[in-house]
């Protein structure tokens, strides 16, 4: 059973007034309703995929609700700008990235994770979460365009998705990742 | 770790991170200001900072009461070239970094306009820096014979400071991270 503890977005939210006017104005307007109804399509979809991606950047709890709440912000927002001609998993993927990267904060030792908050989001057997909590700590590791290789490599794409999504050649995605998965295992090594 | 034994653990973890939609749309702030826009928000109100306290600046050269002021002419003009330097490279920042979107631009892409937007930002405070120095020193002369003034002056220095690091601290810490992005 999932263990989400949704996060009310922070204090650095807009007035009272200003969200109702907002949502008054996303009930009225018919575009504005067409819209509502897609994000909401988008979110029925691919709400784990952004959970997921989000809850691998994060090392806190604050930044797991930080990062979650400007992603969908941010596919609110990309909504109408989003190229048709891409796949919208693919789109949904690269805003994500880029809003975690963008809401990533300092860290005290780079790569260090807390893993309450691990524990915290995921409620599962001590076993699955050691599983959960091991993979975090690996992921964290990495550079923040790293994460983005090895997550999509993990969801199974292909080489040339993850390209259009890193914007980095398709040769490079394979060189990257192959260093990516020879940090890990040294890694791995190494804690264990 | 094996390739095989990775993707179990990822599998595991996509298999308790699966929201229900409804309530990640209940706890969604739409109207909320992402990273960004906070970042560019702070840049453009530096920037129009910088404007007011330039033409204020400017009134001093017509005003009597700074009549005492030995250089007054020159010690005006720095101080305004100085403060709308200061306004111009805000919104050259504010604009950069307005123009980083997350929805069509690639990863790389996004980070290397961020990381540039630090390089620019650090850029700015080591030409400014020295600069404000100057303008210090310049005021100190210029207001020397009247020690209302000068302690005025030390004082707003000493406040300046005290807000000044903590905006750059502020500033960094959107950027920070992202020295260890590659």
């Amino acid at each position: 059973m999932l263990a989400i503890t949704p996060a009310y977005p922070s204090a650095r939210s807009t007035s009272l007034l200003r969200r109702l006017l907002f949502a008054a104005a996303r009930l009225v307007s018919p575009s504005a309703v067409e819209r509502d109804r897609r994000f909401r399509e988008i979110m029925s979809v691919h709400a784990a995929l952004v959970e997921r991606i989000c809850f691998s950047f994060a090392g806190s709890e604050t930044e797991y609700a930080d990062m979650r709440q400007e992603a969908w912000i941010n596919i609110w927002r990309g909504l109408d700008s989003r190229r048709e001609e891409s796949k919208l998993s693919t789109w949904i993927y690269r805003v994500t990235f880029n809003s975690c990267i963008s809401a990533l904060r300092s860290r005290a030792l780079k790569g260090a994770v807390s893993l309450d908050f691990v524990a915290d989001v995921i409620a599962a057997d001590p076993v699955s979460r050691a599983e959960v909590e091991y993979l975090h700590s690996l992921i964290a590791c990495l550079p923040a365009q790293d994460k983005a290789i090895i997550i999509m490599w993990l969801d199974e794409h292909t080489y040339d998705e993850i390209a259009q999504v890193t914007g980095l050649p398709r040769n490079t995605v394979a060189t990257r990742l192959r260093r990516i998965k020879e940090k890990i295992v040294n890694l791995h090594h190494k804690l264990s | 770790m094996t390739e095989r034994k990775l993707k179990e653990a990822w599998r595991t973890t996509a298999g308790h991170l699966n929201p229900d939609p409804s309530d990640v749309y209940a706890t969604v702030n739409l109207n909320g200001k992402t990273t960004l826009e906070r970042l560019a928000a702070r840049y453009r109100r530096f920037s129009i900072v910088g404007v007011i306290a330039a033409v204020m600046v400017l009134q001093w050269s017509v005003n009597s009461v700074f009549d005492f002021m030995p250089h007054r002419t020159f010690i005006v003009c720095f101080g305004a070239v100085y403060l709308l330097l200061a306004s111009l490279m805000d919104h050259r920042l504010y604009l950069d970094v307005k123009a980083i979107d997350p929805a069509t631009m690639s990863v790389n892409d996004v980070i290397m306009r961020c990381l540039h937007c630090r390089k620019r930002h650090l850029q700015c405070m080591a030409v400014l820096i020295p600069l404000a120095i100057v303008y210090l020193g310049l005021l100190g002369y210029g207001m020397a014979r009247d020690p209302y003034f000068l302690s005025g002056m030390v004082l707003g220095a000493i406040v300046g400071l005290a807000i000044g690091v903590r905006q750059l601290m502020n500033f960094m810490s959107d950027y920070r991270s992202l020295t260890s992005i590659d």
